[in-house]
């Protein structure tokens, strides 16, 4: 397999192109920093916003104009809220709990729908929950919310107690079971996090590494035979990542429901 | 595809290749301002308004459903007076007809029944009369026949009966002849 | 890395790059296997289930959906730990 020629050769293609998974700064762009932390807008920076705007100006649409029979970008906004508010809120929570934690975990939902699928959008795109620091983010912020709410709900004492001592469980076995219960609770977090992460830079990841074949087999007579599967697959594999970037808000959404719902009633 | 080498290889230049676990805490900071920000939009002014507008519609659709059901009972309430009003004209009419067929057979019947008790009486009459009009005959007949023989056996045996023995004889014949229209009859 | 310095690297013997290389397979190879094991349960019984109760297949399909990306999710710690290989993280 030829190496793409104008490149130093023991430099694989693949070492680019899967630099495009690591935020970069724009040329143009200028360089904040504050207290130590770089702040400029890098490209995984810009698809935040971008992911946070079409989240808000969507809603903003949907919401503003009011019609009887929902047409257009409003009844699939509605269709995915009440998608929402049935399979996941619904579908752990009670009614009461259900009708106050709704906006928070379809605004979790939204958003990391928005910043999963921005990244397919060509040319701009970046995948900013392709980046640990994002989806850790977002994990711990919905994890510690958690802890808030039932500490603050059950008070602190009672909330640890109820949380890491399993009911029905002889005295015994506390020892064990204790060290398992915080070891659980600290995995939530990171799971979440993890999971989320893995799956969109796996996404990326495949997309670049067929990508990465298409510039391995320039230059020689292989191309004819590699393109077109490449391409294929490419496509192929890009409906999946819209597909694979619905799903995990789709289970983000539910375990941050299941972390909340752990929260307010804890020992269940 | 140049300008995706390029930006490959600005990328990699920028910030030294591929590692998605290189610390970017400028991402931390900017992912919690994010979904604060769009978290406050959304839940504060968003989400309400978008429930609101579903209730809303809900609360519209449910006045129409309660409209057109009140106007359904309405027309169902009509209907059904309408067709009470239909079923009681229809048992009228059929009692009228019931009536009038009933009224048509008694009249029938006591026609027949005249008819029938009139003919009768002619007949009884008819028959009486035939009955009178024979006992008269048969004792018209009776008398003639007495004497008739009377005379004819004293024609033929003048001589040797009196008058008395004669008699007996005629008396006894009539007698025989009486019993045999007796059993006939 | 070309495939010759690859091989010279497999005539001359084993190097830390190399096992690095080889457990990051192992890691992600394995994972897979795991995930796929897994998956085709879940998507076997999940049928089965359809199968025998159409009139359940809304639930099912969504809570399927869930298990399939859990259960993918378990590959993919494996791909985490590959990259980390590869990288020379650890």
């Amino acid at each position: 397999m030829a190496v793409l020629a104008t490149e130093a050769p023991e430099e694989s293609p693949f070492t680019e192109l899967t630099g495009h998974l690591t935020p970069h700064h724009y040329g143009w762009a200028p360089h904040w920093e504050i207290g130590g932390i770089d702040l400029s807008p890098t490209n995984a920076v810009v698809n935040i916003w971008l992911a946070a705007l079409l989240c808000v100006a969507i809603f903003w649409i949907a919401a503003r104009k009011r019609a009887l029979v929902p047409q257009g970008i409003q009844n699939v906004v509605e269709v995915l809220v009440d998608f929402v508010k049935v399979n996941i809120v619904y579908s752990v929570m009670n009614t009461k709990d259900g009708r106050n934690w709704f906006p928070f975990i379809g605004t979790v939902f939204f958003f990391i729908f928005f910043m999963n699928a921005v990244g397919l959008v060509p040319y701009i795109g970046f995948t900013p929950t392709a980046n640990i620091f994002v989806t850790a983010t977002m994990a711990l912020m919905v994890y510690l919310l958690a802890v808030a709410i039932g500490m603050a709900r059950n008070g602190p004492l009672k909330f640890w107690v109820k949380t890491l001592v399993p009911p029905d469980v002889p005295k015994v076995m506390l020892p064990l079971m204790i060290p398992i219960e915080i070891i659980s609770q600290l995995a939530r977090p990171l799971s979440l996090a993890v999971r989320l992460f893995a799956n969109m830079l796996a996404d990326h990841l495949m997309l670049l590494v067929f990508a990465g074949f298409i510039f391995l087999a320039a230059g020689s007579a292989a191309i004819f035979g590699i393109l077109p599967i490449s391409v294929a697959f490419m496509v192929i594999f890009t409906a999946f990542a819209l597909f694979v970037a619905f799903i995990q808000a789709v289970i983000f959404a539910f375990l941050t429901t299941i972390y909340i719902n752990d929260a307010l009633h804890p020992g269940h | 595809m140049s300008s995706f080498v390029l930006l490959a290889t600005e990328a990699a230049e920028g910030e030294g290749g591929f590692n998605p676990f290189d610390p970017e805490f400028g991402l931390v900071v900017w992912t919690g301002v994010a979904f604060l920000t769009v978290l406050y939009l959304l839940a504060k002014k968003v989400f309400p308004k978008l429930q609101e507008g579903l209730a809303d519609r809900e609360r519209k659709i449910a006045d129409e459903i309660k409209a057109a059901e009140k106007t359904r009972a309405e027309a169902e309430k009509i209907l059904a007076d309408y067709k009470s009003r239909v079923a009681a004209a229809r048992e009228e009419t059929t009692g009228m007809i019931e009536e009038a067929r009933a009224a048509a057979e008694k009249v029938r019947q006591e026609l027949i029944a005249r008819a029938e008790g009139d003919a009768r009486l002619i007949v009884d009459k008819a028959r009486k009369q035939l009955s009178g009009e024979r006992e008269r005959i048969l004792s018209e007949l009776e008398g003639s026949l007495a004497e008739w023989s009377t005379n004819i056996a004293a024609q033929i045996v003048q001589k040797e009966l009196t008058p008395d023995s004669h008699r007996d004889l005629v008396e006894g014949f009539i007698a025989d002849v009486r019993k045999s229209e007796a059993a006939k009859s | 890395m070309s495939f010759t310095t690859l091989a010279q690297e497999a005539a001359t013997g084993m190097t830390d790059k190399g096992l690095q290389q080889l457990g990051a397979g192992l890691a992600i190879g394995l994972a897979a296997g795991g995930g796929a094991t897994g998956i085709g349960i879940l998507w076997s019984k999940g049928l089965e289930g359809i199968g025998r109760q159409p009139e359940a297949r809304g639930t099912l399909q969504g809570l399927m959906f869930v298990g399939f990306a859990l259960a993918e999710a378990q590959v993919l710690y494996g791909l985490i730990v590959a990259l980390l290989l590869l990288l020379g993280i650890f």
